[in-house]
């Protein structure tokens, strides 16, 4: 009975002292997966694959040796059709990035940010002097875009889930609408909850 | 020695009901939040449950339920970012809530069961992606609203894996019962595992997509949850069209009334070895002893216990009429309903 009273006691301790916030500073490379959801480290393995194979492919070569000029390249959307809420720019930007410091690839401005420098031009045209003032119609036409999407597929019992990830990214030329490269890049994870805790 | 132990077990007791916060349910600040909900005067709603958080009305053992309302009452006031934030929260806070305290579990044996931390029904965890979705909506988000829709068809799967099994385990062992045993436990009864309303939304999601397979399937699993559970859908489908050939589909949506509460039932328990019985008699002062039910199993001693079970107990709704405007203008309506 004792004994009982005394376990009780170390019980209600335990949960009356709570722990006070800690806060660690660590690589942006570390892995770390605390809710199980899509995070940076997902985001960061499907950007390096996806710029990897992107570079290795013929699309590139195929297209200097055709045009004798650099693909020119814009980002259109990345749908996410996941279960999670996912900001696909953490991998776009980074695939941007890696595309044209490989000197292989130009990009132009994507969509969004055409609609705003345009406003920033026509601006220009009222109020900048004329020797400063940028020319409208005058921006480079991108050769190719890419499109893409994130899919999810989750299976669920009580206590246990897995889910699966599907980045798929396409290089599509503007003008004939062929498909010159697709990317895929696969992720699943079994993530387990535990049903008691002390 | 008596006496030290009493002692020791005061001093528990004290220790316990310190350590676990609040054991009483607490509910009348909710009159005036839902007195402002009534009258239509939603940021005041939301300011009353602000007021009523920042006041500890809300332990942080009921911290669902804080997002809850909160994510519901900004929604309503029309402030969705924030909604959704809190929605978030409240599912967040389901999810670690899943995972069940043994040593609150031993406290509430000693005390009661707010002692417990509240993790959320089935169903308002699934409501949370349910608003999150209409909120989407009218921030215009098709892709995050149908990111809110998938998450609530995970959630329904869970619930379909999660008593589908019960209650055919349930059914079966009632049919296979000689004993005629008088309490009720069909699972179907008591557990909800389809919402007609996730499903409504998910067919549209899927329609406006154009992926009407789907569309199809949620139309029909929306048929199954009012042909399945009367208990909770207790009229008639309603004529619902996701598809037409030569028109666009205008789908309202309008919350309306009060929801039910849950509320404590409180029951005594009594075993009789003579009669070989187990009885369950109501203890409220209309029904005092009659019986609740009763099983006629073996006992070897007598016992006499109260012991409390939830129940959901609906609330009066007096809805004069739901009036449809586009653009100012009133383009429809629904007459009175109670």
């Amino acid at each position: 009975m004792k004994k009982a009273f005394v376990v009780l006691l170390v019980l209600c301790l335990s949960m009356a002292c709570g722990s006070s916030r800690k806060v660690y500073r660590i690589e942006p490379e570390t892995v770390t997966d605390l809710s199980g959801r899509w995070n940076d480290t997902d985001a960061r393995l499907v950007a390096e694959e996806m710029i990897a194979d992107c570079l290795s492919r013929v699309w590139i070569t195929d297209y200097v040796a055709g045009a004798g000029e650099k693909p020119v390249v814009t980002v259109g959307t990345i749908r996410n059709k996941s279960s999670e809420h996912i900001d696909t720019e953490t991998f776009t930007s980074d695939f941007e990035r890696e595309l044209i410091n490989s000197g292989q690839v130009k990009f132009v401005a994507s969509r969004i940010q055409r609609d705003e420098i345009r406003d920033e031009r026509f601006d220009q045209q009222e109020w900048a002097s004329p020797e400063t003032m940028k020319r409208i119609r005058a921006e480079t036409g991108a050769d190719f875009i890419l499109l893409g999407a994130i899919k999810s597929i989750t299976d669920e019992i009580e206590g246990t889930k897995v889910v699966y990830y599907q980045t798929d990214l396409e290089m599509i030329d503007i003008e004939s609408m062929e498909k010159v490269w697709i990317g895929t890049k696969k992720i699943k994870k079994e993530i387990s909850k535990k049903k008691t805790k002390w | 020695m008596g006496t030290k132990w009493a002692a020791t077990f005061l001093l528990l007791y004290l220790f316990l009901f310190f350590a676990c916060g609040s054991v009483a349910t607490k509910k009348a600040f909710y009159d005036p939040i839902t007195a402002e909900l009534q009258d239509n005067n939603f940021d005041a709603a939301v300011q009353k449950i602000e007021n009523a958080k920042a006041d500890n009305k809300y332990a942080k053992k009921d911290r669902f339920l804080y997002y809850v309302d909160a994510g519901l009452a900004y929604h309503y006031a029309s402030h969705f970012d924030v909604s959704n934030q809190k929605l978030t929260q409240a599912e967040d806070a389901a999810d670690e809530l899943f995972t069940k305290s043994i040593s609150r579990a031993a406290a509430s044996l000693m005390l009661n069961d707010n002692v417990l931390e509240y993790a959320g029904e089935d169903y308002e965890i699934l409501y949370t992606n349910l608003i999150k979705t209409l909120n989407y909506i009218a921030k215009g988000d098709f892709d995050d609203a149908f990111v809110e829709i998938r998450r609530a068809n995970e959630k329904l799967n869970l619930l379909e894996h999660k008593y589908g099994e019960v209650s055919q385990r349930f059914d079966k062992g009632s049919l296979d019962d000689t004993v005629k045993v008088d309490i009720n436990y069909r699972a179907k009864k008591i557990r909800f595992n389809n919402d007609a309303f996730a499903r409504y939304l998910s067919m549209h999601m899927y329609s406006t997509e154009g992926k009407m397979d789907d569309a199809r399937i949620d139309y029909d699993l929306l048929r199954s949850a009012f042909l399945e559970q009367p208990h909770i859908y207790d009229f008639d489908v309603p004529d619902i069209k996701y598809f037409s050939e030569d028109k666009e589909i205008l789908s309202v949506v309008a919350f309306a009334g009060l929801a039910p509460v849950k509320e404590a039932l409180n029951l005594r328990l009594r075993t009789d070895k003579d009669l070989d019985l187990v009885q369950v008699l109501y203890t409220d002062p209309e029904r005092k002893d009659s019986e609740y039910g009763h099983l006629p199993i073996s006992v070897s001693e007598d016992f006499y216990f109260k012991f409390s079970i939830p129940q959901i107990v609906s609330r009066p709704s007096y809805i004069s009429r739901i009036r449809v405007f586009v653009d100012s203008e009133l383009i429809g309506g629904f007459g009175a309903y109670r």
